[in-house]
This record gives structure tokens, C-alpha cells and sequence, in this order.
């Protein structure tokens, strides 16, 4: 699979490479556009003079920094420039450059080195600055970056205390955090034109239209157009025919934060549904409702293929219980007859940012080579991987091989619930698994139903140790990974698609993942102030298709979960080792091979047209003749 | 034979290792297999398991159940089956005939001395004439103005463990060799084994010297000094010693050891770590008892992964044969290998090393090559390491499943680099221990000589080479060798992996769902076919329409053991394939589940027929997943 380009020192001691050391995100992008680029006038011409709208090249042009030179995104602008700072890389040690903070970036750069060395992140991504010990007796003051995206950057630069210049280190600090200096955030500045729009990627209407929604057991409601209902949920729900919207408020008041059970995604033939909510408040003392017991009913109901439905709880069974003194609880399986309820036995929010901070204390900067593997267990991150893939597995066998409908929730159903929901629909729908599903998928499972995006990752916010956050997307990102790694050829994107989405995740520069909620997101009006992340990925899609692609749109797909199956997924989390050394470019020799075959079609199309012109008499074609069948759809 | 009282054996269940999966069929016994066959349900496509009996590891007879008598069998290629037969009487006639089948007394009554494939005396000699170490030195550039070909081992009189011929510096003399080889152990005094032609630096391999705590020889410091000015470009010559120094200096106390450098002059002496074949032994050991859990969890696995220390042993050959490779291709050194006997660790650093260096090592003729030079020809105890014959357990080691699993762990990192793919190696690893081959029969050159190998057996590597396709890497890319002839690993301990198609390869379920190979490979095929399609087209303007059909040259893919490309064949033939492989493009709503374990085989059961499988509908779920019923 293709590893980020992150391009480093080991690489570049090969005499081919000419590219400035990087080790940075956008670099990421610079490598590979290049690479792409390549790529598009070998393969076929005509596709590339298609693709030069102007958004996609600018911002390549802009992020493009193989000479070195910081390349300004629109609006952006310079705040400071030090000159004498060094870089102190875990990697290769100390390097003396200067330091660029603009208002979206820290560019560090340093010339002298062959390959010249450059360091360009956003500063979206930094989660902490803190000022290290105090100034030496070379009178430099060392600066300590957290990043969110496992890196932790050090630097030292000469400074004199009291002096009127402020450290530079002070404005990074500045536009790190714009929320806590309220300041605007990047992606409100940023304006860049692309050719297409991605926050129209997901039309909640299209999308149900597609699953075949409304029919005749579930109905689109707008009782939530005004977030009155839930405030957390999208505008436009589905729900069981037979409930009223006046119902619908009374559900509410029986779950937590009123999330109540709503479709997710119907399967096309048996119509068992998966839907999802949050925890009944059930309470020490088991309060039922029973407008929440009809409406579960309803669900049931609406699948004529089983008499039965399963209560997928994402929760240990203890928290689950323990949650009954916070007023919250699970469905008795008493009050909801015919009702199942299996846990999943997945841990919360805090259990996964744990597990991530010894999964980064294990992979870097350096990995202890003896005890890797007792290193890496104890950071339990692949066992949360695995149960996590295990519920959607059981989520998704339920449903297709079970014929029955599934609730999912959690306590609030906003985080392990999205992932069980989107993992499972995966799982179930080849739609997902394209690249504008997956926008698809996203927009609608995490975003539109309120995986609390600002809170979990802290855009911009200087309380690097507020509890909310978590890594749950990024968990729901690896498990994706671990699926393509299973079925190669089932997923249209590939690897770079997945780690730009975590990239831009924490940069700041798209509003896709700023806010909480389909309410704030428009309360803000971000679709018109801020630009998608999807579309710049829509507007360069091939460098995000995975070239082995083939289209198992009716085929389900499940994943194995055994340990001998599920790995780390090193081209992420290591990736800024210098010695995880980029992957000869594969991706390439498939493109190269499908170019070639779809040429060949061509010939052979057009030579046995000639043959039917010339020789109408001509004994019929070889059967099986691989030009005319559909077996060319590739394999 | 009279040791078979049992040749078959009725409504004999398998048991599969990793599920609830139960077959039921009939056991044979014959001279040289043991054969299950599945009680066909109606369907053509009856699974068949063919066990050579030279491939079994161990029998055991588990304690009794009411479904019958287990009776476990785990083999040398890592295959585990586990049969319960109905009466006890019979799973006893088995077991004791199995007991004196699978390890004979003699090399003849070997597999290798009955097998016979359609072949002529004349193809079978063309056989063992494919591979001639002679050229290969050629290759190298030697016999040079520095290097010669000497005949002092042509009645293996010096060293019975060499082979005859041995290639030595043009400054050493016979009584300088003769000296040496009697301060060596095992008589194995230092001799080339690679040639760098471009910065003419040698690779040379011996044993320890038998220096003890004091004791000195002059002429095998001579033959170093002369290895040494053979190569003008350094001043010095690296002894590694592939062993740990603890071990090193236990050996010295045993009257043998290691250089001292003060009585070499220009040496650079160094420890590599490399444990011993018992070590090792129990590492493999290990590594199998964990992942062949059924029930492991994440815990289990990767402490297990861990503490087994297989990865760990893998990556200290690695990072010795890197070390060998800087010093010779960057500091245009030559390099002295030995361990203790010179003929395991030596042998892996040596060939490993060459194959880092020299992309001719990585074509798959030129593995061959490597293999028939640094492991046969140089007396790898093959028949001891593997346990041909009825001998001393202590003396079996997976020293060579350890070079191959090497091999596969750097073709991971430098996917392109390569000619061959995995199933190469798999298919050596099987014939390694399947004797059905001379290649590896008995410990030296000598013993394989008096046993008229070459008179009485085949050799793999036209068996190989004949169906070379099956093995190719779709992705190599030759022009690679030219811009980066040398290959630098990567030694971070996430690099190094478990190699599960070599260890699971006969466990369906864990065979990955898809193969990126397997795409790569019906991709060029389906290319193939176009152009073929294309050519017959532009055939037919230019002669005036032969019929299409008359010139389809299909050549049939030849029958191979491992079966890795099946979409040639799905091709041509009707789409009987496997289901999962195919496009549902056109059958409009029908859904289909991927992952259910067996059909993404890329194996097929020995000598069975092509992927025959009966596809089991039914999803397997493993591991805590635990099935819930409606």
C-alpha cells in the first residue's frame, strides 16, 4: 500500500532523489502531486489538459515547496520571520534554519543542508507549545510543540528576556489557538476557488432516495428542522412510518440529550435497518417510556423478514450500568419485548486517548527495538481497533446474514456509535467504500449526526488537557485502513485519501470538521465561509483512487478481526520516522497497466469494428473473445 | 510395504485448526503419502489432502473422544491436520505405520529415489547441468589476476565438507591452505564465496580457528594476509564472527574460538550475535505453539510474537548481512564470515549478503544459483537441518526456513527489486523437506556424490524453472537493478513481520481476502490476451481473414503444486472460477458476502486439482466475535 510520501534523509541519500528533505503535511501533498502529475501526462493526455482547473492547481502550486520556498495559500499572510532558530530533530539532530509563522503555518527551513531541509506544518496542528526549561548559557530558549498528528516538534532560538521583540514561538502560541485568543480561524480566511463544491457532497434526501427512502414502513421527517427535537441531530431524520412527529418529542425526553432511534441505512432487499441513538434514561429506578418502547417496536416491525431486534450497547456492561446512577442505563430486555441487547464491550473516550498517548510514546520519536511488540501491546491501541471492528462486524452479520434490525448506541451515540454505524455500512454498502461515498459516509454518519469534531480534537483551543478529547475519528480512519488492507481492491480510495483526511482534520484550513453540529455548522454559515475539504479532494481525484479498484458494490465484506490480521498501521503513525522509508511507487505500475489495457481496448474495439465493416459475412466473433466480454472490468 | 497394516481407513473426520469446520472422509495410506479424501456430497469437487510422508514433523495420538481417536499431525511445512478416527484399532494402525514411514534409515528409501515425472534421461540430466557454480564465478569475475581456482580439495582430502572446487587467493600456497584447514574446525579454511568485482573485494567464509586461549597457526594468518592484499582498495579485512561473543569465548575455552587481532595483522574483528541452531530450533518452536492457538487475543499474540523472539533472530541476520554488505559494497572491503562450523549462520550472512549486493541473486535463476552455492555446494548439513533421515533431534534446526523467511521479510520492503514472489520461497521451503528431489539430500557434496544423485534423482530447479511463471513477481522491475543494485533494509522492528503465507499457508482462514499479486497478475494476463486478440486482428487485414479461432496459442498453464495465478485460466475457460474473484458487475442486485475464509486461495492442496474447493457460504467469525444465533 502507499505510504505518505513523506519524504526524509535515509531516501534521499539515494543518489535519484533531488527533492529537499521534508517532513512535513503539505510536503505530503507536494510529493505526490508531483508524482501525479507524472503520472497523468504518461497515462493519457487528454485527461490531463481536462484537469487543469484553476483551484486544484493553485493550491498545488501554493503547497509546492521543492525549491524551499514557503509558498503562501490565499490570504494567508506572514506574521514573523526568526532567523537564527534551530530545529532540534530527534531524527538527525540539531538544524540550524530560519522560522516562517504565517497565519496558517510555522515553515521552518534550512538551506545549507543538501538536500535542503524543510519543516511546513499547519499550525492547526499543534496541540501544545510550551516554553522547556530555561534560557541556556547560550542564551537560547528552547520550545517544546505537541502536535496532534503524533509528531512532537523541539526548536531553540536565541532570545533575550525583556527584550521589546516578542519570541516568535509567542505568535505561533497566537495562531495556534485562534478559539482561545479569539481570533478567526484560518478556514474563514481561506477562500481558495475550486472547481467543484464539495459541501454539497451529501444531500441527506439524495441519500436516503438512493437507500429507497421513504417506503412504506419509514419516512423522512422534518420534526427536527428547527433542532427543536435534538439539537445535536440533523435536520432531516428517518423514522418508522407508523410514529408521529408529536411522538417523536416524547422519545426524546426518554434518551439522553434526546438522540432518539432513527435509520441509518436499510438493506436494499431483506429491509432490516441499522439505527441508532443514545442510551435510554433508565435510571436506578428503570423508568420505561412507552412511547420509546413503540417506537422500538416500530423498528421491529417494519422488517417483516424477523420478529426480533438486537440492541447493539458499544459499552462494557459495567459502564453501561454505572451509567444508570447518571440517570442513563440500557434497555431491559423486560420492557422491550422480543428485544435482544448484546454488549460490545468497547471502551470510552478517555480509555482511547489514553491508549493513543502510549501508542505515541511507543512510536516516537524512536522505537525501543527489543520490546516493540510488548511495547505496542501495552499500549492496548490494536485491541480497541479490533473490538471496535469486531461490533461493526457483528452489526453488519446481524443484519445481512440475520435478517434482522439493529439499534446501536452508546451513552450518547455520538461517538463509538458513529463509528459502529459507519463501520457496519461499510461493511454492508459498496457505496460507502467509492470515494464520493465515503464523503458520503462521513458527512452524513459523523458529521450531520453530531460527532462533537470541535470538542474531541479542540480546534484551535489552547486546553490541550480538556477531557473531551479523543481520538475516535482517527480510530474510525485506522479501522477503514485495516479494511482496505483485507480487501485490496474493494475500496476506490487508497491510503493517501485516508491520511489527507486526518491531516486536514487538524489543519484548519477546511471547515468540513469545524463545530459540533448540523446546527452550529450552519449557524455559522460555514458552507458559505469556508471551503470543504472535499472539494479539493474531488477536484484531484485520481490522486486519491486507488488504482486496483474494482467495483464489488453488491458485495459485503467482512473483515477479520484476528490479531494475525490487524496491524498498526505504520504509514500513519510512523510515518515521520526517517527510517520508515517511502514505498516504491506500486500504484504506479498498476496505472500503468490499466492504462495500458484500457489502449488495447481501444485497439481491439476499433480493429474488430473494422472487421464488421469490412466483412459482414465473417463468421461470428470468438466467443469468450476477451475484447467483447465484461470480464474486462478487470479482476 | 509391510509397514502399512491399515491402507485405508473410512469416515475419518478432519477437524479444521482454527474453526468449527468439520469434513468427513477416507484415509489412505500408501508408500509415500498419506491421502484424505473428502466423502464427496455429490459435488465433483472433493477436497483431497496429500501428505508426503517425509513431510511429517510428528504424530501424535490424543487421548480418546467419544466422536473417535484424534490423531494429530503437524509437518515440516507447517501444515497441521487433525483427523478423529472412528475406531481406535485403526487410528493405532495408522499411527505406528506413520511412526516408521516418516523417517527412513536410509537416504534410498527416500521420496527422491521413487519419484518419477515424465521425464527422459536426457531431460534429467539437462536438469542437474542447469545450475554450474564454475560460471557462476565466471560471473563474478573469477578466476581473476588475484583469485584462483585451486585443486587441493579435488578428493575432498582437506575438507569433506567443501566442495571440490574452491577458490582461493593466487599468493596462498597448498601448504599455506593445508595449514589452515588444520587450524580450522572442521577443516573448513577460508575460501571465496562472493566476488565484488567493482571495488574487487571478496566475500570469504571458514570456520572458527581452533585457537583456544593462546594457540597460533602462521599460515592461516598468511592465507588472511593474502585474502587481505588480494584487494588493493583497503587496507584491512573484517573477520564477523556471526556468533555472540558469549558463545564465542565458551568455544574458545573448548580449545576452539575466535581471531585474536593481534596475531592477524589488518583485521577488523567483530560480533555479529546470531544464536545457534538450537536457539533457533526452540524459537520456531515457539512461534508455532502461539499462533497456532486457536483462541488468541491480542495479548497472547503479540507478547507471544514477541518472547517466542523469532522476529528478533530474523532481524540479527538481516542486520548482519547489512553490515556485510556496507563494508564490501561501500568501504570496498573484503570480509571473513565464519561462526562455528561454518555452515549455518556463515551460510545465511553469506547469501543473504550476496542477495543485498548482487541483483543477479534476485532473478529467480540467479536464487538458484545462490542457494545451490553458499547452502549445497558449501555443505549445509540439509539432511541433519531437516531431518531426512532418522537421526540426532538435537541436530535439527530451521536455519534455512530462517534464510528464506530473511529473504521474504527484505522482498516486503523492496517489492520491486525482486523477480520471484513469496510462492517461490514457499515452493523451495516444501521441497526442501519433501525429498522428492536430490537438490538437498544429504549433508555435502561428497555424500551426494556417492549417493549418484545425479544418476538417480531429479533436480528441483528445472521442475522449477518449467513452470517459472507461476513464481514470477509481477512487479519486478529489472530496470531497478541498474539505479539501485544495492539494497539497504530497513531494520525498524515494525519492518519485520510474521509471515503468514509461509506458516498459515495451509490454513484457509488465515489467507488474506484479497491479493494484491493476484490482481497485478490477471491484469497482465487480461493485457496479454488483448494483445494476442489485437495481434490476431491486425493479422487477419493483412492477410485477407484466417479464421480467429485456428491461431489462439493458450498455452495451458503447466500443473503446478502451488497454484498462484488462477486467472489465465478464468479467462478461457467458462467463469467457473471462484466466486469472490469475479466482478458482480453485471448481475444486477445480487449481493455477495467476501470473507468467508477458504475460496482467495492462492494454494492448492498437493497434487490436487486446480481450485476445486467447495466455497463454504457460511461466514466465519473469528476470535471474540462469538456467533450468535437468531
Amino acid at each position: 500500500m502507499e505510504k505518505s510520501g513523506s519524504a526524509d534523509s535515509l531516501g534521499s541519500k539515494r543518489s535519484s532523489s533531488r527533492q529537499p528533505s521534508v517532513d512535513s503535511l503539505t510536503s505530503t501533498n507536494t510529493t505526490r502531486s508531483d508524482r501525479s502529475a507524472h503520472l497523468r501526462s504518461a497515462v493519457s493526455p487528454d485527461a490531463a489538459s481536462a484537469r487543469t482547473d484553476l483551484g486544484a492547481e493553485v493550491l498545488k502550486e501554493s503547497s509546492r515547496i521543492a525549491e524551499g520556498e514557503l509558498q503562501l495559500l490565499p490570504r494567508e499572510s506572514v506574521q514573523d520571520t526568526a532567523s537564527d532558530v534551530t530545529y532540534i530533530c530527534p531524527f538527525l539532530g540539531a538544524i540550524r534554519g530560519s522560522l516562517t509563522v504565517t497565519n496558517y503555518r510555522l515553515f521552518f527551513k534550512c538551506l545549507d543542508k543538501d538536500p535542503a531541509f524543510v519543516l511546513d506544518l499547519p499550525v492547526g496542528v499543534i496541540s501544545r507549545v510550551e516554553k522547556i526549561g530555561a534560557i541556556s548559557a547560550q542564551g537560547e530558549v528552547s520550545f517544546g510543540l505537541v502536535c496532534k498528528d503524533i509528531r512532537n516538534l523541539r526548536f531553540a532560538h536565541r532570545y533575550q528576556e525583556g527584550s521589546l521583540k516578542k519570541s516568535i514561538f509567542e505568535l505561533v502560541n497566537k495562531f495556534a489557538f485562534p478559539v482561545s485568543n479569539a481570533l478567526r480561524m484560518f478556514a474563514f480566511e481561506y477562500g481558495q476557488p475550486f472547481p467543484e463544491n464539495g459541501w454539497k457532497v451529501y444531500d441527506p434526501l439524495a441519500e436516503y432516495k438512493r437507500q429507497g427512502l421513504p417506503n412504506e414502513s419509514w419516512r423522512i421527517t422534518k420534526a427536527n428542522e428547527h433542532y427543536d427535537v435534538c439539537e445535536t441531530y440533523p435536520a432531516t431524520l428517518v423514522v418508522p412510518a407508523n410514529i408521529p412527529d408529536e411522538e417523536l418529542k416524547r422519545v426524546a425526553a426518554f434518551r439522553a440529550k434526546g438522540r432518539i432511534p432513527v435509520l441509518s441505512w436499510i438493506h436494499p432487499e431483506t429491509q432490516a435497518t441499522v439505527t441508532r441513538c443514545s442510551q435510554p434514561m433508565v435510571g436506578v429506578n428503570g423508568k420505561r417510556s412507552k412511547e420509546d418502547e413503540k417506537h422500538l417496536q416500530a423498528i421491529m416491525d417494519a422488517n417483516a423478514q424477523s420478529h426480533k431486534l438486537f440492541i447493539f450497547d458499544a459499552r462494557p456492561p459495567v459502564n453501561a450500568a454505572a451509567n444508570k446512577m447518571k440517570g442513563g442505563g440500557f434497555e431491559s430486555e423486560d420492557a422491550y419485548q422480543n428485544a435482544e441487547l448484546v454488549f460490545l464491550d468497547i471502551h470510552n473516550i478517555h480509555v482511547m486517548r489514553e491508549s493513543l498517548r502510549k501508542l505515541k510514546e511507543v512510536v516516537y520519536p524512536n522505537i525501543e527495538e527489543s520490546h516493540w511488540l510488548s511495547n505496542l501491546e501495552s499500549t492496548h491501541w490494536l485491541e480497541h481497533i479490533k473490538l471496535i471492528l469486531a461490533g461493526a462486524l457483528r452489526i453488519a452479520d446481524k443484519v445481512e446474514s440475520g435478517k434482522t434490525s439493529v439499534v446501536v448506541h452508546c451513552s450518547d451515540g455520538w461517538d463509538r456509535t458513529a463509528q459502529l454505524s459507519s463501520l457496519a455500512m461499510l461493511m454492508l454498502d459498496g457505496f460507502y467504500r467509492t470515494l464520493r461515498g465515503f464523503q458520503v459516509l462521513v458527512e452524513k454518519e459523523w458529521l450531520s449526526f453530531g460527532h462533537r469534531f470541535q470538542l474531541r480534537i479542540g480546534h484551535g483551543d489552547r486546553n490541550h488537557t480538556d477531557a473531551d478529547r479523543s481520538p475516535v475519528f482517527l480510530q474510525f480512519i485506522d479501522c477503514v485502513w485495516q479494511m482496505t488492507r483485507q480487501f485490496p481492491a474493494a475500496f476506490e480510495f487508497n491510503e493517501f485519501f485516508l491520511i489527507t483526511i486526518l491531516d486536514h482534520l487538524y489543519s484548519c484550513l477546511f471547515g468540513t470538521f469545524l463545530c459540533n453540529s448540523e446546527q452550529q455548522r450552519l449557524e455559522e454559515d460555514l458552507p458559505k465561509r469556508t471551503v470543504s475539504l472535499w472539494s479539493y479532494i474531488n477536484s484531484q481525484h485520481e490522486e486519491f483512487t486507488n488504482p486496483l479498484y474494482v467495483d464489488y458494490a453488491n458485495h459485503v465484506l467482512y473483515p477479520v478481526v484476528s490479531m494475525r490480521h490487524l496491524e498498526l498501521w505504520v504509514g500513519y503513525y510512523i510515518r515521520w520516522n526517517p527510517r520508515m522509508r517511502p514505498q516504491e511507487p506500486l500504484h504506479q505500475h498498476y496505472r500503468e497497466l490499466l492504462a495500458k489495457r484500457a489502449e488495447l481496448q481501444r485497439k481491439v474495439e476499433e480493429l474488430q469494428r473494422e472487421v464488421a465493416g469490412r466483412a459482414a459475412v465473417a463468421p461470428p466473433e470468438k466467443a469468450g473473445s476477451p475484447a467483447g466480454s465484461p470480464v474486462q472490468t478487470c479482476v | 510395504m509391510e509397514h502399512i497394516r491399515t491402507p485405508k481407513v473410512e469416515q475419518v473426520k478432519l477437524q479444521d485448526r482454527f474453526s468449527n469446520k468439520v469434513i468427513a472422509g477416507t484415509l489412505y495410506l500408501t508408500a509415500t503419502h498419506l491421502i484424505f479424501v473428502e466423502s464427496s456430497s455429490g459435488s465433483s469437487n472433493a477436497q483431497e489432502i496429500w501428505i508426503l510422508h517425509h513431510h511429517i514433523a510428528s504424530v501424535e495420538k490424543l487421548s480418546l473422544t467419544a466422536g473417535g481417536c484424534p490423531l494429530l499431525i503437524q509437518c515440516r511445512n507447517f501444515r497441521v491436520v487433525h483427523f478423529v478416527i472412528p475406531r481406535e484399532r485403526d487410528c493405532h494402525d495408522v499411527y505406528s505405520s506413520l511412526l516408521r514411514l516418516l523417517r527412513p534409515a536410509y537416504y534410498e528409501e527416500l521420496y527422491a529415489f521413487s519419484y518419477n515425472p515424465k521425464q527422459n534421461d536426457q531431460q534429467r540430466e539437462e536438469g542437474w547441468q542447469l545450475i554450474d557454480l564454475n560460471a557462476e564465478f565466471e560471473r563474478m569475475g573469477v578466476p581473476c589476476d588475484q583469485w584462483q581456482l585451486t585443486d587441493v580439495n579435488r578428493e575432498y582430502k582437506v575438507c569433506e565438507t567443501y566442495p571440490r572446487d574452491l577458490y582461493v587467493p593466487v599468493t596462498a600456497s597448498k601448504p599455506i591452505i593445508v595449514g589452515s584447514s588444520k587450524f580450522r574446525s572442521k577443516g573448513r579454511f577460508p575460501v571465496l564465496t562472493y566476488f565484488y568485482q567493482e571495488k574487487k573485494a571478496a566475500v570469504c567464509r571458514c570456520s572458527q580457528p581452533l585457537s583456544g586461549f593462546s594457540a597460533r597457526c602462521l599460515e592461516d594468518e598468511h592465507l588472511l594476509q593474502a585474502i587481505s592484499k588480494a584487494n588493493h582498495n583497503c587496507r584491512y579485512v573484517y573477520v564477523m564472527d556471526t556468533r555472540p561473543k558469549l558463545n564465542a569465548l565458551a568455544n574458545r575455552a573448548a580449545g576452539k574460538g575466535y581471531e585474536n587481532e593481534d596475531n592477524y595483522s589488518n583485521i577488523r574483528f567483530q560480533f555479529v550475535g546470531i544464536e545457534n541452531i538450537h536457539v533457533m530450533r526452540a524459537s520456531l518452536q515457539k512461534l508455532l505453539e502461539v499462533v497456532g492457538a486457536r483462541f488468541l487475543s491480542m495479548t497472547d499474540y503479540l507478547q507471544g510474537l514477541e518472547s517466542s523472539g523469532w522476529l528478533r533472530h530474523i532481524k540479527a541476520v538481516v542486520d548482519a548481512a547489512i553490515f556485510l554488505t556496507k563494508a564490501v559494497a561501500v568501504e570496498g572491503a573484503s570480509v571473513l564470515v565464519h561462526c562455528s562450523d561454518g555452515w549455518d549462520r556463515t551460510a545465511q550472512v553469506c547469501s543473504l549478503g550476496a542477495l543485498l549486493m548482487d541483483p543477479y541473486y534476485r532473478t529467480i535463476k540467479g536464487f538458484m544459483v545462490l542457494i545451490e552455492k553458499d547452502w549445497i555446494s558449501f555443505g549445509h548439513k540439509f539432511a541433519d537441518r531437516c531431518d531426512q533421515l532418522d537421526g540426532d533431534p538435537k541436530e535439527v534446526s530451521p536455519v534455512f526456513t530462517q534464510f528464506l523467511d530473511c529473504v521474504w521479510q527484505v522482498t516486503e520492503q523492496f517489492p520491486q527489486a525482486f523477480q520471484f514472489s513469496e510462492w517461490f520461497l514457499i515452493q523451495i521451503h516444501e521441497h526442501v523437506h519433501s525429498c522428492q528431489f536430490g537438490n538437498f539430500l544429504g549433508n555435502s557434496q561428497r555424500e551426494r556424490e556417492e549417493l549418484q544423485l545425479k544418476e538417480k534423482t531429479h533436480s528441483l530447479w528445472s521442475y522449477l524453472l518449467a513452470e517459472q511463471q507461476n513464481y514470477e513477481n509481477p512487479l519486478y522491475s529489472p530496470a531497478l537493478a541498474e539505479t539501485q543494485p544495492i539494497l539497504e533494509p530497513s531494520t525498524l522492528p515494525c519492518h519485520f513481520k510474521f509471515w503468514r503465507n509461509m506458516y498459515h499457508q495451509f490454513d484457509r482462514t488465515m489467507h488474506p481476502r484479497q491479493s494484491i499479486l493476484k490482481h497485478i497478475l490477471g491484469l497482465r494476463e487480461s493485457n496479454r490476451e488483448l494483445e494476442r486478440t489485437a495481434n490476431q486482428l491486425e493479422a487477419k487485414f493483412s492477410v485477407g481473414g484466417p479464421p480467429l479461432h485456428t491461431s489462439a496459442p493458450h498455452r495451458p498453464r503447466p500443473k503446478s503444486l502451488i497454484l498462484t495465478a488462477p486467472h489465465g485460466r478464468k479467462e478461457s475457460e467458462e467463469e467457473s472460477g471462484n466466486a469472490e474473484e469475479e466482478v458482480p458487475a453485471r448481475s444486477g442486485a445480487e449481493r455477495t458476502v467476501e470473507g468467508s475464509s477458504a475460496n482467495e486461495n492462492g494454494y492448492i492442496e498437493l497434487q490436487g486439482p486446480f481450485s476445486t474447493k467447495p466455497e463454504p457460504q457460511m461466514v466465519s467469525l473469528e476470535l471474540g466475535v462469538a456467533r450468535m444465533t437468531c
